[in-house]
């Protein structure tokens, strides 16, 4: 883990590839395709600011994904940090946060809910979806 | 023909307005032939009660009795429209529940909030409708709005 993290500074890089975790709910079915749903890029808890969990690909191996991904998630929606860029999101990495590899996709403060709701859309269409069993 | 719309449009003009208060909205009356996917879309609802600790990565609260509850009525309102395909639900971290259509390139999110409000967007192309509803509106609303899916 050592060497994975030697030359990071906590900047985020744009194409830097963030990992958030899917449950099964967040994960639909069109047209014989799994698609990733919106609610995978919301969070309504309260005092959370809207911020978006995520961890940076390039600093966690292998080895650590299940521990990072509890036995809840069957899959991750994989997304460069770019994207929440371009919305006008930022994407910090979380210092204090439970593994060096944390990060947060924060919303402007100018955006109210219906903005952020559907930029939450164009996130969940704009990621790659994962499954964890293959996705290491 | 013209006297029967006339008759129609007196008959209109009578009807009282309903009474959209909240203990309006807890009567949910079915209707005799609700969607086919009614039954799994309430499982999916209630599978949410299950949710413990830690279902959302973080340490965010489950949905309440209370936005379960609301779920469900929207389900069942919603159901007696007769539109083919089922909703997709999901529970929203911070306590929420996400029911959402599909359909013929028009997406339509109601999304349940932790304070009962109910958040929707809808999207038809390039047009986009998003809105939180108050209390009082939200399952006359949702029914609408899946009513103009179908349309």
């Amino acid at each position: 883990m050592a060497d994975a993290l030697s030359g990071v500074t906590e900047t985020v890089a744009d194409d830097e590839l963030l990992w958030r975790g899917l449950r099964k709910e967040w994960i639909r079915e069109e047209n014989g395709v799994q698609v990733i749903t919106s609610v995978a890029f919301k969070d309504r808890t309260p005092g959370n600011g809207y911020r978006v969990s995520v961890f940076r690909r390039a600093l966690f191996s292998d080895a650590e994904v299940r521990q990072l991904f509890g036995p809840a998630f069957v899959a991750v929606a994989e997304i460069r940090a770019a994207v929440p860029r371009s919305l006008e999101w930022g994407v910090v990495a979380d210092t204090e946060g439970q593994h060096a590899s944390h990060a947060l996709i924060v919303p402007p403060a100018g955006k109210g809910t219906n903005a952020r709701d559907r930029d939450s859309g164009t996130m969940s269409k704009k990621s790659e979806l994962r499954r964890l069993d293959t996705a290491a | 023909m013209t006297q029967l719309a006339r008759t129609t449009g007196d008959l209109d003009r009578r009807r009282p307005v309903p009474d959209l208060s909240l203990q309006w909205e807890e009567v949910v009356v079915p209707g005799s032939d609700p969607a086919p996917w009614m039954s799994d879309a309430l499982r999916a609802v209630n599978a949410f009660e299950e949710l413990g600790p830690g279902w959302d990565g973080g340490d965010g609260p489950v949905p309440s009795t209370e936005v379960l509850q609301l779920a469900r009525r929207i389900v069942v309102e919603t159901a007696q429209v007769q539109i083919g395909q089922a909703p997709h639900i999901g529970p929203v971290p911070g306590g929420g529940v996400q029911i959402e259509w599909h359909l013929c390139g028009r997406d339509l999110e109601l999304e349940i909030l932790p304070d009962l409000s109910l958040g929707l967007l809808a999207i038809d192309g390039e047009r986009v409708f998003a809105q939180e509803v108050s209390i009082v509106e939200r399952v006359p609303k949702a029914r609408a709005l899946v009513e103009w899916l179908t349309r």
